[in-house]
């Protein structure tokens, strides 16, 4: 794929979803923040979540990667029923989001916070290693994620000394060591400067060819247009419009979902 | 039928007094986010201070070496209500002083920091009460009216019974303050958005302070009025903080209510105990009372506990500086040299300070694992050490198995012991991660070195000396000196291999996924960490580490009684350990060569002036110290000057690599995602 196409393709129907969820209810008490929404997202391409500030999107992702448990309906992940699993299974699954609120393991370096998010989990096996280096293949895990990050410069540091746009990058670059077959990103664009989400979506545009099946989830509509292939709106908990980056543009339900609040369109 | 009633009754003394503590613990909490661990230690103190003034007229000041008493009134005492008054007065006066010194600085530090400050102001307390009263128990004449009421066919001493009443009547009035008034609103206010609290006028300290101080005039006033139904000395006393505890976590840190109720069914139900335990006589004799606290706080956790969170609760809080042992196995080599030059070099008296030194520091490696590298604060680390001292007796005795699987075999059980420990670490964190362990320290201590069967009571346990392929190790031998060389060298090598063990863990896999569940919960399990499995492994590993200093310990001493692993040993071990830099395997070695009471550094001391005696307040007063000043601990210094010197000539070496590099780091290695998934 060529950085040159301003909106990729729209992805074949046909092929199996990687990630489908149904009729997935999220509920806080009386406040409902996900409702009934259903959808799936198909696999090698990067898929655009949009909707305003409060729309419900963090807790869409908290709830599709365990940390919230939904209230009601079923999530199936690369074919098998995820309803209920926790976060770590999930992410070992290859299932691996990042937050919004970067969440760093400041205590390490930016090259062992990858390494340790390529590291195999398990705990025993980890014990009976405790005199073995590192393992070859993890460190090679870590470099790619590093240098898909370019954050090579910085990769001895400790994560508080870095600027906010590259703690950003940290934070997707772990959850890329991982090497997970779908990546959540969750609002990676919020606190960058223009030039800073524009580069970021040059790379994000090119990790399905890497393997890594993306959905994006941001308010930046101009982030999330210029190179999701199909993008999907929220709003107030409902999933109000989905179809390729040239129909949300014109959908009038998101222009009026948007209005005032819409930013950065390129 | 009437008798058991009547224990519970009488259980009411005490119960009121684990109920007043418990509202200054909420009230504490409330206001100013802390709980403090010294708040039954300021009780204690408060009560000498009242009778002091009452049977001998004399104030007294909460330190050593200079005077600390002033004459107030003549020798003969104070009447009851102005020694009263003015005790109050003081209390009041001394929260003050804590607050503003120790617990205000420490408003937004981490967990660690607040519960090490807290532990130390109550080592420190309890060691200067001990210093100048000694631990002989005092008692004083009837405050409230005690005479016997009659009721439905019981006589029961009314002093009880007013102060269930007061306390009652504390919690209802505070829970109407709190609710009802501009000052209770204004902390509640404060406690949730300080900042929001401050921009309308109110000095969220201030808040505090008041509160702090309404807290510790309670305190003092619960401590007073228990003396008659009970005996003052410093270390029971101290200790009615583990059931206050008890009964605040039921409260959740905030109802008034729910803390007033638990303390006094706490109280009532351990008197009950003491009447069962005539009934049922295959009950534990010992310590049944003390080890209730213990399930009443379990309960409270489990049920009270909530799941790792979603949103919200981020804690972008410094954790205390960990050590990156950059050549553990030279460091290993070079210690060991050194180690054994030294024990064949110096004298006896050395010989035994340098053994104590590194068998404290190989105790002090097992805090560096789970608080240093897990962040989780285990209050009972030392107690985990006794677990296996005995074991290592009773494996040796009853199966005849010695050195090394003898020692091995003991430190597992330690380890069966840590994983209970560490059980509810799986849900709760932080400073009611430290409550559990502290009461988890006192059941055993009460309930396990209680009994006579397994620790042979004040005789204690008679422990062989290890031998390996024929070779006598132990540390006395016939007609030798005291300690022998083999044995020296034995265990420096032990403690060595150890510390060599924990670089390792801490350089590897293993560390840096403890380092990301320390550093954030959330994350490690987005990266596929299970932290409730890896907190588990962390404890069993602590509880391993402690096991095998617990069993060195027990060759040292030969015959090992329970005052060796005693609850305070446990919180003396975190002390120590968090003075000399938790996070670092230099941090134990420094706690085990300069604090530790026979150690190293003591010894020397010693010879000046007498340090034992002085070392619980020394552990206290530096403990707090450290905890508002430096919460690295003292060997940061040293490792910062070491690391920038390292990161220099690792800069130096990457420059000239730098351009063979470029060009290469460009194509990435990317195999199919599908491969590496689910392993």
């Amino acid at each position: 794929m060529s950085a040159s196409v301003p909106a990729p393709a729209a992805p074949e129907t046909t092929a199996a979803p990687i990630l489908e969820a149904q009729q997935l209810r999220v509920q806080y008490g009386n406040v409902i923040a996900v409702n009934d929404i259903s959808f799936t997202v198909a696999r090698g391409w990067v898929t655009g979540l949009i909707g305003p500030n409060g729309a419900g999107k963090t807790t869409l992702v908290d709830a599709l990667t365990g940390y919230t448990r939904a209230s009601r309906g079923t999530m199936h992940f690369e074919g098998y029923d995820i309803t209920g699993a926790r976060p770590h299974q999930l992410a070992r699954r290859g299932l691996v989001r990042t937050f919004q609120s970067v969440e760093l393991f400041n205590d390490l370096t930016v090259r062992e916070n990858m390494l340790v998010a390529a590291e195999p989990p398990g705990m025993l096996s980890a014990l009976g290693q405790v005199f073995a280096p590192a393992r070859r293949a993890a460190q090679e895990a870590a470099e790619w994620a590093l240098s898909l990050t370019e954050l090579e410069d910085v990769a001895d540091r400790f994560p508080t000394e870095l600027s906010h746009g590259q703690r950003k990058l940290v934070g997707v670059g772990r959850a890329l060591a991982r090497r997970p077959s779908l990546l959540l990103l969750d609002e990676p664009a919020a606190g960058l400067d223009t030039e800073e989400t524009r580069a970021l979506g040059e790379r994000l545009r090119t990790l399905p060819e890497k393997g890594v099946t993306v959905l994006l989830i941001d308010h930046d509509m101009g982030l999330v247009l210029s190179i999701c292939a199909r993008v999907m709106v929220l709003d107030f908990g409902n999933l109000i419009a989905e179809g390729t980056a040239a129909e949300i543009r014109a959908n009038p339900a998101v222009i009026e979902a948007y209005l005032g609040t819409e930013r950065g369109e390129s | 039928m009437s008798s058991y009633i009547l224990f519970l009754l009488l259980g009411l003394g005490s119960g009121a007094v684990y109920a007043v503590l418990g509202l200054g613990l909420v009230l504490k909490y409330r206001s100013a986010g802390v709980v403090d661990f010294a708040h039954g230690a300021v009780a204690m103190f408060c009560a000498y201070v009242y009778i002091e003034l009452r049977s001998n007229g004399e104030l007294q000041f909460p330190w050593i070496l200079i005077p600390h008493q002033v004459r107030v009134a003549s020798s003969n005492g104070m009447a009851v209500l102005p020694s009263i008054l003015i005790t109050l007065v003081y209390s009041a006066i001394l929260g003050l002083i804590f607050y503003l010194l120790v617990y205000r600085p420490l408003r937004r530090a981490p967990a660690l920091a607040r519960v090490g400050a807290s532990i130390g102001v109550m080592l420190g307390l309890q060691a200067i009460a001990v210093l100048n009263y000694s631990t002989f128990a005092l008692s004083s004449p009837p405050i409230l009216p005690d005479t016997p009421l009659h009721i439905a066919g019981l006589f029961v001493p009314s002093d009880r019974l007013y102060l269930a009443g007061l306390t009652v009547l504390v919690g209802i009035v505070l829970a109407a303050v709190y609710r009802f008034t501009r000052f209770g609103l204004i902390t509640r206010a404060a406690v949730e958005n300080e900042r929001g609290a401050a921009m309308l006028g109110h000095s969220a300290s201030r808040i505090a302070a008041y509160n702090w101080v309404l807290a510790t005039v309670l305190a003092a006033a619960a401590g007073i009025l228990i003396l008659p139904i009970t005996t003052l000395n410093p270390g029971v006393y101290t200790l009615f903080i583990v059931p206050a505890l008890g009964a605040a976590l039921l409260g959740r840190f905030s109802s008034f209510s729910v803390t007033v109720i638990a303390g006094l069914v706490l109280g009532m139900l351990q008197s009950e105990l003491t009447k069962l335990q005539t009934v049922w006589t295959w009950l534990p004799q010992q310590g049944l009372q003390d080890g209730l606290p213990f399930v009443f706080i379990m309960i409270a956790m489990i049920v009270l506990a909530k799941r790792l969170t979603a949103r919200g609760a981020i804690t972008d809080v410094h954790n205390p500086a960990v050590g990156r042992p950059s050549r553990p196995a030279l460091t290993t080599a070079a210690s060991m040299v050194i180690g054994i030059i030294a024990v064949v070099l110096v004298s006896s008296e050395y010989k035994s300070a340098i053994i104590s030194s590194a068998i404290t520091a190989c105790i002090c490696f097992s805090v560096v694992v789970i608080t240093g590298y897990v962040g989780q604060i285990s209050l009972a680390q030392n107690a985990l050490a006794g677990i296996s001292a005995f074991m290592l007796s009773h494996i040796a005795q009853s199966l005849g198995i010695g050195f090394p699987l003898g020692l091995i075999l003991a430190a597992l059980c330690s380890v069966l012991v840590g994983l209970v420990i560490g059980l509810p670490a799986v849900r709760v964190r932080g400073v009611n991660l430290a409550v559990t362990t502290l009461a988890t320290a006192a059941a055993l201590d009460a309930l396990v070195f209680n009994n006579t069967w397994f620790s042979g009571g004040y005789v204690g346990r008679h422990v062989g000396g290890p031998t390996l392929l024929g070779l006598n190790l132990a540390i006395v031998g016939a007609g030798r000196t005291y300690p022998r060389v083999a044995f020296c060298i034995f265990i420096v090598i032990m403690v060595a291999l150890v510390g060599f063990f924990v670089a390792r863990l801490r350089n590897g896999r293993m560390g840096r996924i403890f380092l990301a569940v320390r550093s954030n919960e959330r994350a490690a399990a987005s990266i596929g960490v299970d932290v409730a499995r890896t907190k588990l492994v962390a404890f069993a590993i602590a509880a391993f580490i402690a096991g095998i200093g617990g069993g060195l310990l027990a060759y040292q001493e030969q015959n090992i009684n329970p005052d060796a692993f005693t609850l305070w040993t446990s919180l003396i071990i975190l002390a120590i350990t968090y003075v000399g830099g938790v996070g670092r395997i230099t941090g134990a070695v420094a706690a085990g060569a300069l604090l530790a009471s026979n150690g190293l550094v003591p010894t020397l001391l010693n010879n000046v002036f007498n340090f034992n005696q002085y070392q619980l307040v020394i552990a206290g007063v530096l403990l707090t110290i450290t905890a508002v000043a430096n919460p690295d601990g003292m060997t940061k210094e040293m490792g910062a000057g070491l690391t920038k010197l390292r990161l220099k000539i690792v800069d130096a070496v990457r420059g000239e690599g730098q351009a063979a590099a470029v060009g290469v780091s460009e194509t990435p290695p990317a195999p199919a995602p599908k491969e590496m998934v689910g392993r």
